[in-house]
Formats: C-alpha cells, structure tokens, sequence
C-alpha cells in the first residue's frame, strides 16, 4: 500500500559513496542543486567507476521514459471534464456572471420596453454576485453617515420608486454621496434576486419626472448597472 | 520555465471563474498527469476518472495555488493524493495489497515477457513490475516527470533526505530484481 511514510531502510545514512549514487538520477536529469551537482562531479573525478553508474541511471531513465511514452492520453476526457465542471456549483455561479455580462451590454446598448423584464432579471442576478461591496453597503444601512437609508418605516409609504442594481466595484462612500446628494434614499433590499428599492422622491412623480430621475441614476454607469421604475407598492 | 509561466497565469485565470482557462491547462497537462495516474494505479479507467477528479479541483481550488511550486508538481501533487486515495479504497473492497498484487504478477511471467527475456529493456521493464508501488512511483517521479528532490518531497510529503534514500532503494531493489532474472548490473 502506498505511503507518505518513510519505508524500512528510508531514515538509515548512506555511505559516502551510496549518496553519490542516490543523487545519480537528479544528476542525469538535470534537476540537481549546483551543489550536489559539484559534489558528484568532485567525487567521479577520483572514483571513475561513477561514469559506468551514470550510464545505468541513463539506461533506466529510458526506459521508464518509454513506458510512459506508450500510453496514449484519454480521447473524451476534455468532455468528461466539461460535464463534471457543469455540474459544480462553482460552474452555475460562473455562468450566471457570464450571462448577466452578456445581458448587461445589451442593456446598455438600449433596451425596448418588452426588454425591461429580460433586463431586470439580469440585473438581479447581478446583484447576487455583489458580495462585497453590497455587503458592506447592507451593514452601513445603519449608519447614515455612510449610507443613506430610511430607517423609519412610515417614510417609505409613499413616494416615487425604482428598482436599482448597483456596480460590483461602486466605492460605498462614492454611491452614499450620490445617493444623498440627489435625496435617493435605499428603503429595501437586496429583494429576490438581489436587487434594491431606492425611493427616488417623497412624492408621486409625474411620467417625465420619474424619467429624470431614472435618467439621473443611469447617468452615474460607475456607479449603477441598472435602474428602472418601481411600483409605489412593493 | 515559460511552460511554468504559462501555467501559473492560467491558474490565476481559473481562480477567477475562466473555464477556458482550465481547459487550457488540462491540454497542457492531460497527458503528464494521465500517464503519472496509470502508473501509480495500474488501470487506465482508473486513471482517467482521476484525472478528472485532479481538474475538477483545480477548478475548484485554484484559489488555493500560492505559486510557491511549480504548477506541474503542484498538478501531480494533487494527482498523487488521488491515486492514494483510489488505491486505499480498492484495498478495502478487494483486500489485496497493490503491493502483493504486483507480486504476484512478476511471479508469473507472461508468454510476452518471456519471449522478450533477451531484450535489455524489457528485462528492466520487467523488474519494474516487480518494484513496489513505492518505488515505481518514485522512479516515474523522477525519469519521466522530472521532479526535483525537493518537488518530489512536496508531492509525496516526505523529507528531501527520504526521498533520496527510497531513490536509492528502488534503484538497489530494481538491481536484485534484475539478478535474479539473470542480469548483473555490476552495481550495488
């Protein structure tokens, strides 16, 4: 049975001349250190019996070499490792970012309406994979002077709403000072999928209004990936 | 050392989720690690489910990699944990050592390896069956994959001073082996 042990014999100490030949095969191989490459070469030049030893090392490196020559690489085993990496949850993680990039640029390119539910879902997939910025914007919830939250449940009654999904890189203290400084206050989040509720006014906007609004979080793209309206009631 | 380069960057790639970075390295390395996992483990089933298992948790692990070693020791490293792993379990169903397989095996010559007796590399090749798994490893370690003391240190999680004895030990070991057929080395 194979072991990390080390096996009889393994921990006795060699004779000078047996550690010249247990560094043979490193010496052959070239994966020696320079100085037991000097040791040997030092030693083989007053015990000439080493050159024939050399020649043994050789003649079992060959033929270890062809032996593994001989056996062919599996033919299906890129396929095999395709299905296997499918099936790991590391895969779905990766494949989702790669699809809410794809779907991202769409978006940016400009979206129709009927497009909007297609884009919506992708931004929300998007937020799942915010861990760390989200994350730190989520425990600043409570300090508004990092982040600008209502804190105070009957401030979120009414309003003007947006569905908004923010940068994976936006700085936290970057998006609070955008936030508060267009009175856009984030009253709940991340829902399913991730995305966030930010009330964009405390009052009922006209269409045109709540389009400014959009347009204004929309024109800070290093900040927000994505943004649309959200109905009063959640 | 640009292979190695190569390698690492691709390692790096794979950490951050580029699945057509892991395929990349795979047909860099398939044929390296299978070859390694058939020797260790005798069955080449046996070994291509393995070698799937060493990809997968490079795509798993890659974050893991400190590039401290180089990528192809680190490969056959995770390869060798795999090969002892599968061979441990087959003891435990089977109840035949590796070892004593392979014994049992070099006792009873084949019609091929007899009418090869004549042939030096095929007497050689024949005492290497004839070698513990051990010791074969060791020997492939270091002929074919072409690890350092220290690498082969690493994968097998033995100090450098072991590594050079259990060489010599093979080597010694493969020189009886030899005898016994016939063939004197002339060496120890």
């Amino acid at each position: 049975m194979m072991t990390s042990k080390p096996m009889p014999n393994e921990n006795e100490i060699l004779s000078e001349a047996d550690e010249i030949a247990a560094l043979l095969p490193w010496y052959v191989s070239g994966k020696i250190s320079a100085s037991d490459k000097a040791r040997v070469d030092t030693y083989a030049e007053s015990h000439p019996e080493v050159r024939g030893h050399i020649a043994l090392v050789r003649d079992e490196a060959d033929v270890v070499f062809a032996d593994n020559q001989s056996i062919p690489p599996p033919r299906a085993a890129l396929d095999r490792l395709h299905a296997s990496v499918a099936k790991s949850p590391r895969a779905r993680l990766h494949s989702v970012q790669a699809s809410v990039v794809d779907r991202l640029g769409t978006w940016l390119g400009g979206f129709a309406p009927r497009q909007l539910a297609y884009a919506g879902l992708a931004a929300a997939v998007l937020i799942a994979v915010q861990s760390l910025s989200l994350g730190s914007l989520l425990k600043n919830q409570a300090n508004p002077a990092n982040f600008t939250v209502a804190n105070k449940p009957e401030a979120l009654a009414s309003g003007t709403f947006a569905l908004v999904a923010f940068q994976p890189a936006a700085p936290a203290s970057t998006l609070s000072a955008f936030l508060a400084g267009n009175n856009f206050v984030v009253v709940d989040g991340p829902k399913a999928g991730g995305m966030y509720r930010v009330r964009v006014s405390g009052k009922v906007l006209t269409g045109p209004e709540t389009e400014a609004a959009l347009t204004k979080l929309k024109s800070r793209a290093d900040l927000i990936a994505f943004a649309s309206s959200a109905p009063a009631v959640p | 050392m640009e292979a190695a380069s190569d390698d690492r960057a691709l390692i790096k790639a794979i950490a951050g989720g580029d699945a057509k970075a892991l395929e990349r390295l795979f047909a860099r390395n398939q044929t390296r690690v299978f070859r390694y996992l058939t020797r260790v483990v005798r069955n080449e089933a046996v070994a291509e489910e393995l070698m799937n298992e060493v990809f997968l948790s490079v795509w798993q692990g890659a974050a893991r990699y400190e590039g401290r070693s180089e990528p192809a020791t680190w490969l056959i490293s995770i390869a060798h944990n795999k090969a002892v792993s599968s061979l441990r379990k087959r003891r435990e169903v089977s109840g035949i050592d590796e070892e004593t397989s392979t014994q049992i095996e070099d006792d009873a010559d084949t019609p091929e390896v007899t009418s090869q007796k004549n042939d030096k590399a095929a007497q050689m090749r024949a005492a290497m069956q004839g070698l513990s798994a051990e010791h074969r490893e060791i020997l492939d370690l270091v002929y074919y994959q072409e690890q350092s003391i220290s690498e082969v240190a690493e994968i097998l999680g033995i100090p450098e001073a072991t590594v050079k004895t259990r060489m010599f030990y093979a080597r010694k070991k493969l020189s009886e082996l030899l005898k016994a057929r016939g063939v004197d080395r002339g060496w120890p």
